[in-house]
């Protein structure tokens, strides 16, 4: 077990449950959140290890969400983007947003948590 | 792990992905569609499709996404190449749930 937090940040709830079934198999604690008050409780009560934000969301765009929490906020720990968009757009909504990467949804579940674990707990890869 | 999480999911996804296929459908063909948020439903259903590892909908569902899109740009062909997908869609939903 890592022990460390992962929370996510989605408007389908359905990827919220999957993403926290297959984290949470992997030994990772898993908040998630499906719209921004909720994010800014879970944030704010559970100091994630690190935060995934879908990025095709009602309230806002991810990459202008985590931009605010990297640059305004002042968040530390990584923040990646999870998304259904295609690699080189994802690749650059996080670099304009000046956060840590990205996870494609397209990838499928066990590269998810393959990168989960490169990033929380790289020991163990 | 992977075929476990896909079979625990697979009836949430099936359920969900029936929702979105009707309010897509809804939404073209409504009075004044809506194209783009026909394109926001399919892209958020090949998120999950995706995801799950259903990825012959995940590709339909992109599918519908892009032409939507592209009706939204002006493309009067758009409604009927949408139907015809999506009617492709549901087929690929009922062999998942054989």
């Amino acid at each position: 077990m890592t022990g460390n937090r992962v929370l996510i940040l989605d408007d389908s709830a359905l990827i919220l449950d999957v993403a926290k079934a297959a984290l949470e198999d992997a030994g990772f604690s898993v908040g998630t959140a499906i719209d921004l008050a909720q994010f800014e409780h879970e944030r704010l009560h559970s100091r994630p290890d690190l935060v995934l934000i879908d990025v095709n969301m009602p309230e806002a765009f991810g990459d202008d969400v985590a931009a605010v929490l990297r640059a305004v906020r002042g968040l530390k720990v990584p923040i990646l983007l999870f998304s259904n968009l295609e690699a080189p757009e994802l690749e650059a909504r996080a670099r304009e947003a000046g956060i840590d990467g990205f996870i494609s949804k397209r990838a499928g579940i066990p590269a998810f948590v393959s990168r989960v674990k490169s990033i929380l707990d790289p020991g163990a890869q | 792990m992977t075929d476990q999480l896909r079979a625990r999911f697979l009836r949430p996804f099936l359920e969900m992905s029936r929702q979105r296929i009707g309010r897509c459908q809804a939404l073209i063909r409504q009075s004044r569609p809506d194209p783009g948020a026909a394109a926001k439903e399919m892209h958020a259903m090949a998120g999950e499709a995706a995801l799950i590892g259903f990825e012959d909908v995940a590709r339909l569902a992109r599918e519908v996404e892009a032409t939507a899109r592209t009706w939204a740009g002006g493309d009067a062909t758009g409604s009927t190449t949408i139907t015809l997908i999506l009617a492709a869609l549901e087929a690929a939903l009922d062999a998942l749930a054989r």
